[in-house]
């Protein structure tokens, strides 16, 4: 359970900061 | 030498898997926690990274104080972000454990009181950040508040030796746990594994801040150029 929470929460930041870095940087092209 | 992003994240997952199969598989049941210090194994590093990122982020606020320079700032901001994330899980499993072990996942121990207390101080951070609207007067003031509001990281961090605690201590006797072998293997590999993925994490939320910071930049200028 401790497993699961640490490594959702992580690999869910992670997708989400490259996420908004993908939007941040068509934004900045656009 | 150019950092290499998709290798260093390919060695921070073969680390970290390598700490789960140590941590879930090899390492025995500990004397006293039982199976329970497999909670451990996880809940440590993920401690040791919240006060690591938070360590960065007074560093970086002290030098921003220092020279001005904006990527102290940014580097300040991204270790605090990620600070109040590592904080969550670090109170999250912390509750999972003590629910475990105690059976309440919450009795204001010291330990448990002062990293709320400490997580409070940097939520404080943001809604400071978020208050004050000149970019400038925004990285100064705090810049300022990051170094006070440190003050609750040793706090936490001292907390059992302040107050009397039941959580459990690393040290040998005393009550403290007896690692030993495999134990000590499992909790080095997931220490190791917790820091290089913070540090891989660090710098997509440093990249994330530079982009915006250079986005609000064009906009102001588009802005200046149109009016």
């Amino acid at each position: 359970m401790v497993l699961g929470l640490v490594w959702v929460t992580l690999a869910g930041l992670s997708l989400w900061l490259i996420r908004v870095r993908s939007n941040l940087e068509s934004k900045l092209k656009g | 030498m150019e950092f290499r992003d998709d290798i260093f994240l390919g060695i921070t997952a073969v680390v970290n898997a390598l700490a789960v199969y140590f941590a879930l598989f090899l390492s025995p049941a500990e004397v006293e926690m039982g199976e329970l210090v497999r909670v451990f194994y996880f809940h440590l590093p993920q401690a040791i990274v919240t006060y690591l990122t938070l360590v960065v982020s007074l560093v970086s606020a002290i030098l921003f104080l220092r020279t001005k320079a904006t990527k102290y700032d940014a580097i300040s901001e991204s270790a605090a972000f990620l600070g109040l994330i590592y904080g969550v899980i670090t109170l999250v499993s912390g509750a999972i454990w003590a629910n475990a072990a105690w059976g309440v996942y919450w009795n204001w121990d010291p330990r448990e009181t002062t990293t709320l207390v400490l997580w409070l101080a940097y939520v404080g951070y943001f809604f400071l950040r978020m208050s004050v609207e000149n970019p400038e007067r925004r990285s100064s003031v705090s810049a300022v508040y990051n170094v006070l509001a440190f003050l609750t990281v040793p706090l936490s961090y001292l907390s059992f030796i302040i107050w009397p605690s039941l959580h459990p201590r690393l040290a040998e006797g005393g009550g403290g746990l007896g690692l030993s072998g495999t134990m000590v293997q499992a909790l080095v590999l997931n220490i190791l594994g917790g820091i290089l993925f913070y540090v891989w994490l660090m710098r997509k939320a440093y990249g994330v801040r530079l982009i915006k910071d250079e986005l609000e930049t064009k906009i102001a200028e588009d802005a200046r150029i149109a009016g």
